[in-house]
């Protein structure tokens, strides 16, 4: 998890938060899916980065109550954070492809 | 809006602080249970689940605290702390504490109440709805040399009709009368608007309406709209008070409208308004009495305007002849009112920010002392591990926290000042009434404390930071280091001294203004003189008929002048009176009359070219009663006429403006169309307008026969030489007065020596303030010095101790400190002085007679502080050679 650099992070959260919004626990449950594993975002990582989102005014929060009658903190875009993931998400795919051409050149 | 999100979480974080805990808590306190019930799932047991969680997150708390790292108001919160902490601190040492607070409190709270003053009387725009598109009209005189003369309002109708950049102009006139009807008569000041004032203004009436075009024709204008406060006097504040009437002198006058409240322009006194009459077409053009205010149109500017009625002003003259040479003047209604208190509160402003330095240093000063005694407590702190930064963060909060309650206390002696401001500047200083503390002032306390904080603060938190480690926990190790920080504290004392220099200087110089301007000679005697101006009603009225109204003038005129004359007579009999005067304007009240002066042979000159004087009409005793002396030639005798044919008294300064270097009696000359009067005596000058203009050039003309220099009602001041208290006859005049006539008003009455005192009284304010700082200081700087000197004896003990012991005499001692101090006085006195001679600039357009580079006043102010600042240099070093050696060798 140290690999990913902030912005990044930032990104992955952002993404999954577009796809529904979710508990902390569902977060970092969704990443290890979708990442097949790769990513395992530990909360002394994720936690962090969410009150990061939050005070950067991306991501907003409610408390609501689980499938299993527990409370939780929901977590969801704001319409800035929707913004925000589509600039991102753009500069990531600019980025990667510049680093992808780079590196699979064959030398 | 993403900072509307982003301000409510920073703002939850801030003040809901607890409940955030609760919620981080309870939301990572789920984690774990999910993750435990996860791994429950894969496999696990219970309690391998449950510690597998924890150890995936890694420390519960640790993640905590990076949650309320990125909560963003970290810094705030440590910020919060280190100022609780340095409150605390500073209540272990109570003394420093007090004495660093009391010096904050009087540089922060002089600077407070000068910002107030600032804003309240030049920078707050005058309480009227658009002020700044308000606009006085002067109109130029081009032959009397007059750019600031009031205006005829037939001029005034004219530019209401036809100018094309103002969304209204209306003019005013005040003057006085007698308001009787309900209880006891009084004289009260009344203001004369052309309808549209109100309007102008941008401030309508609270009850009724203001005046109607009709209203300005005959016996239509016969109504009023009274002031909130006659209101409430009068009236009570009753609702139905519109249709009631008012005697006004001897007309009845309706109510049709009560003003705002606190609503009083054009003056403080006034209480009134009335419709200014139209003027007749057979009045002349050229009575100047009334001054007009314009509203801008909004886009226009005033220059816009002045060419526009300088083109009305302009047209006007091809079809009136009397217009010629007349042009307009604007300038705005705020400048008029608060332009000349700018430089004085400019002045008192640098000042007052010269004492809020010397405050600054001395408290550096103290806290550099407390710094050095501090150095093992920052050395222990920084082995344990705080970072350099955070310690200085910690140090400057405690600055902040001396700062802030410095300031706390400097607006409560600030909002003491601005409430004795009134009586102590309320005929210096417009507006005073105005100066409040307000949310502005308290912002710009709040910016002044902590900047002020971080200006003496900086200093010494760095050099506490600065220690050297391990050597400090020496014994006798903090000496070493706090030796450096002497130099530091010996360069503060001598900015410290010269800046209580440069104040003194600027004290001296005021000083020596205010004695030069307090010893000049007016003139005349103006002690034991009394003037009480008189306003007879009755006018001549211009019913439609000029001959008539021709013919009765003179004869008016006449009865008028019989009628002064036997009325002093009168008061001339009465006990305690050595003498009576009679002339149409009194020495110092305000500008008077210009006159173009034609001698022979200047026939041929325009008139623009030709000298002008200040005329007046006196009745013969004048010269005597006044004291003013003659030179040359006579006064007047009973049958001394003026007009054509007749004579004229001149005073010094027309005789050389007119026939430098010959003799002035016998000539002729004229300062009314093609009437020649021959000059018959000299007399000394007189300083007509104030104590510091030169005396201006006068031709006095003689009661009998003048035609000119009256206003419509025959106003004179009568002026009454005394033998004992002038007020103690006032009584007696009064009756005298009442008697000749019941109705007639008391327009003014005054004592000369006090309308002298009143026209330096700025002059005087500005020299007590200026003065007062300088003493302040003066001992700032003192205070300064010594603490400086007593504490470096106080750290040289043992050297001192030392020097004893081998055989240093105890002169030697003494010449040992006081060289160090007498070291630093020269070289603020140097310091000071240079600061001064460069800054002298300022202060040259308040001086009187005086170079801002007087010499002499440096000298003294130099010698002031030398002499004071080596007094305060001697104690300590005194006190150095009563050291005991034995006792001074133990000490550390």
């Amino acid at each position: 998890m140290s690999d990913l650099v902030q912005g990044t992070l930032d990104l992955l959260i952002l993404k999954i938060l577009a796809l529904q919004p979710m508990h902390g626990w569902g977060i970092s449950e969704r990443m290890r899916q979708l990442s097949a594993e790769v990513f395992q975002l530990n909360p002394g990582s994720l936690y962090p980065a969410l009150q990061r989102l939050k005070r950067k005014g991306w991501v907003r929060s409610h408390w609501a109550v689980t499938e299993n009658n527990r409370r939780a903190r929901y977590y969801e875009l704001s319409p800035a954070g929707r913004r925000q993931l589509a600039e991102e998400a753009d500069r990531w795919e600019r980025v990667s492809a510049a680093v992808n051409r780079i590196v699979r050149t064959a030398h | 809006m993403a900072w509307l999100d982003a301000m409510r979480e920073w703002l939850r974080a801030l003040f809901l602080k607890a409940q955030e805990e609760r919620e981080l808590d309870e939301e990572l306190r789920f984690h774990l249970e999910r993750a435990e019930a996860e791994k429950v799932r894969r496999g696990m047991s219970r309690s391998e689940a449950a510690r597998a969680a924890r150890l995936e997150i890694g420390g519960v708390e640790s993640v905590k605290e990076r949650v309320r790292g990125e909560r963003g108001t970290r810094w705030l919160e440590d910020l919060g702390k280190d100022l609780v902490f340095g409150l605390r601190t500073l209540r272990r040492s109570p003394a420093f504490a007090a004495a660093a607070i009391l010096t904050l409190a009087l540089g922060i709270g002089g600077n407070i109440a000068m910002f107030s003053i600032f804003d309240g009387v030049l920078l707050r725009p005058l309480p009227y709805p658009g002020a700044d598109r308000l606009v006085l009209i002067w109109t130029t005189i081009a032959d009397r040399g007059m750019d600031r003369s009031l205006s005829s309002p037939h001029d005034v109708d004219d530019w209401r009709a036809g100018n094309r950049t103002f969304d209204e102009i209306t003019a005013f006139s005040t003057r006085s009368a007698k308001l009787s009807g309900g209880e006891q008569p009084e004289m009260i000041r009344l203001a004369q608007v052309v309808p549209g004032f109100f309007r102008t203004m941008g401030v309508p009436p609270v009850l009724g309406r203001g005046f109607l075009d009709a209203e300005r024709d005959g016996d239509a204008g016969r109504v009023a709209v009274i002031g909130h406060a006659l209101w409430q006097s009068r009236f009570g504040g009753a609702e139905d008070v519109l249709g009631r009437t008012l005697q006004l002198d001897d007309e009845r006058v309706e109510i049709v409208g009560v003003a705002a409240p606190s609503f009083d322009f054009p003056g403080a006194d006034v209480a009134l308004w009335t419709p200014l009459p139209r003027p007749l077409a057979g009045i002349s053009r050229s009575s100047y009495w009334t001054v007009p205010i314009g509203r801008l149109e909004p886009g226009a500017s005033a220059e816009q305007a002045a060419a526009d009625l300088g083109l009305i002003m302009r047209r006007l003259a091809a079809d009136h002849p009397e217009n010629r040479g007349l042009g307009v003047r604007l300038e705005r209604l705020h400048e008029v009112a608060v332009g000349d208190a700018r430089p004085t509160l400019r002045l008192l402003w640098i000042t007052v920010a010269f004492v809020l330095l010397l405050a600054c240093a001395n408290v550096a000063h103290l806290l550099l002392a407390r710094a050095n005694g501090r150095q093992k407590e920052m050395v222990i702190r920084t082995s344990l591990g705080a970072s350099r930064s955070r310690v200085l963060r910690q140090l400057l909060a405690e600055s902040l926290a001396l700062a802030l309650l410095g300031g706390v206390l400097g607006v409560g002696l600030a909002a003491v000042a601005i409430e004795l401001l009134p009586s102590l500047a309320a005929d210096t200083l417009p507006r005073v009434g105005e100066v409040v503390i307000d949310g502005r002032a308290l912002t710009f306390a709040l910016a002044a404390s902590l900047l002020t904080g971080l200006l003496f603060g900086a200093l010494p938190a760095f050099r506490v930071t600065r220690a050297s480690g391990p050597a400090v926990l020496k014994q006798g190790g903090q000496r070493s280091v706090a030796d450096r920080s002497s130099r530091w504290q010996s360069l503060i004392v001598v900015g410290e001294t010269a800046a209580a220099l440069v104040l003194l200087v600027g004290a001296v110089l005021l000083l020596r203004s205010l004695g030069a301007l307090l010893d000049v000679d007016p003139g005349f005697r103006p002690e034991r003189l009394l003037s009480v101006r008189l306003s007879p009603v009755k006018k001549v009225q211009f019913s439609g008929d000029e001959e008539a109204y021709r013919a009765a003038y003179g004869p008016e005129r006449e009865r008028i002048r019989a009628f002064y004359r036997d009325l002093s007579e009168r008061i001339g009999g009465l006990a305690g009176v050595s003498g009576v005067a009679l002339v149409n304007q009194r020495p110092l009240a305000g500008s008077a009359w210009g006159v173009r002066v034609v001698v022979e042979g200047s026939e041929d000159l325009e008139p623009t070219e030709l000298p002008t004087a200040a005329s007046r009409v006196v009745e013969p005793g004048y010269f005597r009663t006044l004291g003013i002396p003659l030179e040359k030639g006579r006064t007047f005798t009973a049958s001394d006429q003026a007009g054509d044919g007749g004579v004229a008294v001149i005073s010094r300064a027309t005789a050389e403006m007119l026939w430098p270097g010959e003799d002035a009696v016998g000539r002729t000359m004229s300062f009314r169309d093609g009437q020649w009067v021959r000059v018959v005596g000299v007399v000394g000058d007189v300083r007509d307008q104030s104590l510091e203009s030169p005396a201006k050039a006068t031709i006095y003309s003689p009661f009998a026969g003048a035609t000119h220099g009256f206003h419509s009602n025959w106003t004179m001041d009568v002026l009454v030489r005394t033998e004992g208290d002038p007020m103690g006859s006032a009584e007696a005049i009064r009756a005298l007065v009442a008697q000749a006539d019941a109705e007639l008003p008391i327009v003014e009455e005054a004592t000369m020596s006090e309308e002298i005192h009143h026209s330096t009284a700025r002059r005087r304010f500005t020299t007590g303030l200026l003065g007062a700082f300088g003493v302040v200081a003066l001992a700032l700087a003192i205070i300064g010095l010594y603490g400086v000197i007593a504490y470096s004896v106080a750290r040289r003990v043992h050297e001192l101790g030392i020097r004893l012991a081998v055989g240093a005499s105890r002169q030697d001692i003494f010449a040992l400190v006081i060289r160090r101090g007498l070291a630093l006085v020269a070289a603020g006195l140097i310091g000071g002085l240079a600061a001064a001679w460069m800054l002298s600039r300022l202060i040259g357009s308040f001086l009187y007679r005086l170079q801002p580079t007087d010499p002499l006043s440096y000298a003294s102010a130099a010698m002031l502080l030398g002499v004071v600042a080596s007094l305060a240099c001697i104690v300590p070093a005194h006190k150095a050679t009563r050291l005991d050696p034995l006792r001074a060798l133990r000490h550390e």
